[in-house]
């Protein structure tokens, strides 16, 4: 496969996914508005601007102190409009859906009919909808609609595509965006965890990773916030915890390029993949160590990314001519 | 002008139809009734409500919208895509005036193919002064570069399409595409959608195929590699996603199941052109360019350009891979060298054209120009070596101001111009609205040519949906329909079919 196509079908993935974890955390807002302290709310939505990496409208939280008290004044429909449909925010969902488009129409001799089908006519319905035409109806649903747009082009893809190098960038594309943006979103959580004074609803966090149902089948409905978090860490059979992702990624790699998984020395993408998977699975599972680990787990997937692009899609032209 | 109704037996939603005799008619004869190949499709229509058509016509743009069958219009804020306007009434065409056609297809590009051996080396028809040198040497399309290269099977041209006309004295030439030609994947796109939205109708009318086509521009581009090579490697090479025939190159490319790749993901080391892959480079034996020649090889051909491959042309040279068309085919299609076609034929097949050429008058000849100025409201004069309706007056339908400031043009620069009769372009039934209306319709049927000649009975139908109008193309408000070849049984077939 090209190389430039396989950048595409990687990014097409990943602004998919950051699109697929933007909606859910809109819709877990949206519905802590009905059943939560405002103050609540406001956090919530610092959270999301945190872990999303957005500047909201009127300011960047990283660096202002008051801002999560002027989240108190601010209007959840302009951030929920700013997140779902502008257009000059990168990180809408509209913007998103667009990017993933893009790079979609770019690789399309290694996608097939249904997949830009249902990417396309998706975007072009997200293109003409606006939050007033939801908003004061049903909100949470909406997003919902929107998420299984996102399953069904995931569908489509799984038993229309060739299980072969497009599907495996794809699903590479997918379990990095995962990672990352999980691991933040953990990571505003964090603080949470030593704070005993803040009332905070954990059921959120699982809801937000798409795994309220997996936790509550492994333990209980009783949410209790540690098991949250080393939940959504370590717990290898659900699709949106760290640990299963890191373990997609490392397989994925080891079919995209076998030779690098078997044979010495290891590919420098191969070997970080490996070391990512080893922190989820063999790594510590102290509370002392939970920031070092999520702070690990951040350095390794960018490491990765990186090597990824160095070996397959940007690597100099003199080191790979073939023997023909 | 005789305005005659159409023949009674028409359906309500024909009620509007505007026959005129003056136009050959692709569905009725002179008298209005309707013609025999076409009364099977005519019955249907009858039994069709209007509206029933008109949510044929919608479905079938929004199936395209979803699909991405688009082209993209840049405007100063936003880009938009647009859908390529399509009308569900099939064009329908008698299976033995095709075969007439495809075979006078086949000897054109067969000449056309010669020609530009011949001016690429010898010169021989310069030399006997069938063609004016400065015609040729002179055109802006020829490429000193490919003088003495030679092209597998003498193809320079291996995927043609040209533009045919009909008159009441039957097909014509209009001009013929030898470049990059394009449209093809709108026949099959509309081909598709017209199965989908009537397929009782098109199962009894014994439409010819024209699904195989992906299939024979694959073995064309095959049986172009360098005869060493087992298995080719080939590409289909696009300027980009911002080229409005995009939609096109990723279409073909995914029907052939070979990579599109752009300028970027290609390079040359040591004469060999290699692609990018995930897994290293890999080579390439055959280019299906779908870039301009000016974009090809920025050290040959345009230094300015960021589109092409640097070093491609010289691995062309060496005969490491094959680019499909040639560069420097443009002269071949220029307007002015149009009117030495039947010349052309002459002197290298010793036959006469089967295709009936349009008169053509060069303004570079001084007779020609003063014929043209003298004739210019009832003459279409085009501007060499422009195309898509750009730089063309049509005489008949211009203002005075108008053909004053082209005569101005046209003395300032005569050797820029031919002028040609104004034609009596055919119409065919489109829906409008809720009614059926004649529109003007042109035919691109598309001819591939290597070690053989293939022409799949069809083409691009385009339509110039504006009332009146002459000009088909996309960028001047037309639109396309789908065109059916179709067998007609012998049993009861009128006795001579003549044309």
């Amino acid at each position: 496969m090209l190389a430039r196509v396989a950048d595409n079908l990687y990014w097409m993935s990943r602004y998919l996914e950051r699109s697929d974890q933007t909606i859910r955390l809109l819709g877990v807002q949206v519905r802590s508005v009905t059943d939560n302290p405002s103050a609540q709310v406001a956090a919530g939505w610092t959270r999301l601007f945190r872990s999303l990496k957005v500047v909201p409208p009127g300011g960047d939280p990283l660096y202002s102190e008051q801002l999560e008290d002027s989240f108190l004044l601010a209007d959840a429909y302009t951030l929920a409009d700013f997140m779902s449909f502008e257009r000059d925010n990168p990180g809408s969902m509209v913007s998103l859906w667009g990017m993933s488009r893009e790079n979609a129409r770019q690789a399309r001799q290694e996608i097939t009919q249904e997949m830009w089908s249902q990417l396309n006519r998706t975007y072009l319905s997200l293109r003409d909808t606006q939050l007033h035409f939801f908003w004061n109806k049903e909100p949470e649903n909406f997003y919902k609609e929107t998420s299984a747009q996102i399953y069904l082009f995931r569908g489509v893809t799984d038993n229309g595509l060739r299980h072969g190098l497009a599907w495996d960038f794809i699903r590479l594309g997918r379990f990095m965006e995962r990672i990352q943006v999980t691991t933040e979103i953990l990571n505003n959580y964090r603080p949470a965890l030593d704070d005993e004074d803040t009332e905070l609803d954990w059921s959120l966090l699982l809801r937000s990773c798409a795994s309220f149902e997996p936790y509550c089948r492994h333990y209980t409905p009783e949410i209790d916030p540690w098991k949250v978090m080393t939940f959504l860490i370590h717990e290898p059979e659900s699709p949106h915890t760290l640990r299963f992702a890191a373990e997609e990624i490392r397989n994925g790699l080891g079919r995209i390029d076998p030779a690098g998984g078997a044979r010495h020395p290891l590919q420098a993408a191969h070997r970080i993949a490996g070391q990512l998977r080893a922190l989820l699975v063999y790594g510590s599972q102290d509370r002392k160590d939970l920031a070092g680990t999520l702070a690990e787990v951040r350095r390794l997937s960018r490491g990765l990314h990186d090597e990824i692009y160095r070996r397959y899609i940007f690597y100099p032209a003199d080191q790979a001519l073939p023997g023909r | 002008m005789n305005h005659t109704a159409v023949h009674p037996a028409a359906a309500p939603a024909f009620r509007q139809y505007d026959h005129n005799p003056t136009f050959y008619d692709e569905m009725f004869e002179r008298d209005g009734s309707p013609r025999r190949h076409c009364a099977d499709v005519l019955e249907t229509l009858r039994e069709t409500p209007p509206d029933d058509l008109r949510q044929i016509q919608e479905r079938v743009t929004r199936s395209f919208l979803h699909e991405g069958i688009t082209f993209t219009v840049y405007g100063d804020e936003q880009t938009i895509e647009r859908v390529f306007p399509i009308d569900c009434l099939p064009r329908i065409v008698r299976g033995d005036e095709w075969d007439d056609v495809a075979r006078g297809l086949e000897q054109r590009l067969r000449a056309l193919n010669l020609f530009l051996h011949d001016i690429y080396h010898r010169g021989h028809i310069i030399r006997d002064g069938v063609i004016p040198a400065e015609l040729v040497y002179g055109n802006k399309h020829y490429r000193i570069e490919m003088r003495g290269v030679e092209v597998p099977h003498g193809a320079y041209v291996s995927v043609c399409g040209t533009d045919l006309v009909r008159t009441h004295d039957g097909f014509a030439v209009l001009e013929d595409n030898l470049r990059v030609p394009s449209g093809v994947s709108y026949m099959l796109a509309c081909r598709d959608a017209i199965k989908r939205s009537m397929p009782r109708l098109f199962r009894r009318s014994r439409v010819r195929d024209v699904e195989q086509y992906s299939r024979l521009l694959l073995e064309t581009l095959r049986s172009l590699a360098p005869p060493q090579v087992g298995d080719p490697s080939i590409v289909l090479l696009t300027p980009g996603v911002y080229n409005s025939a995009y939609y096109e190159h990723a279409f073909l490319a995914r029907q052939m199941g070979i990579e599109l790749v752009e300028g970027r993901d290609l390079l040359v080391h040591n004469r060999r052109v290699y692609m990018r892959t995930t897994a290293g480079l890999r080579q390439v034996d055959v280019i299906y360019r779908r870039i301009d020649d000016d974009f090809i090889d920025p050290v040959t051909f345009r230094e300015d350009s960021v589109l092409g491959v640097p070093g491609l042309f010289h691995a062309y040279r060496a005969g490491r891979v094959v680019i499909a068309n040639a560069p420097g085919t443009g002269v071949a299609d220029d307007k002015a060298v149009y009117a030495y076609v039947p010349r052309i034929i002459k002197y290298y097949l010793g036959e006469e054209s089967l295709i009936k050429p349009i008169p053509t008058t060069l303004c570079r000849e001084r007779e020609g120009l003063a014929y043209t100025l003298a004739n210019l409201d009832k003459l279409v004069v085009k501007m060499v070596g422009e195309s898509g309706g750009y730089g063309m007056l049509v005489g008949p339908h211009a203002s005075d101001t108008e053909r004053k400031e082209f005569a101005a043009a046209l003395r300032a620069k005569p050797d820029n111009y031919i002028s040609q009769p104004t034609l009596a372009l055919s119409r065919a039934p489109c829906l409008v609205g809720a009614h059926i209306e004649p529109r003007h319709v042109d035919l691109r049927p598309f001819i591939l040519q290597a070690e053989r000649t293939e022409i799949v009975p069809g083409g691009l139908c385009r339509v110039a949906l504006k009332k009146g109008s002459l000009v088909v193309n996309s960028s001047q408000g037309g639109g396309s329909k789908d065109a059916w070849i179709v067998d007609v049984p012998e049993a009861g077939e009128p006795a001579a079919a003549g044309t």
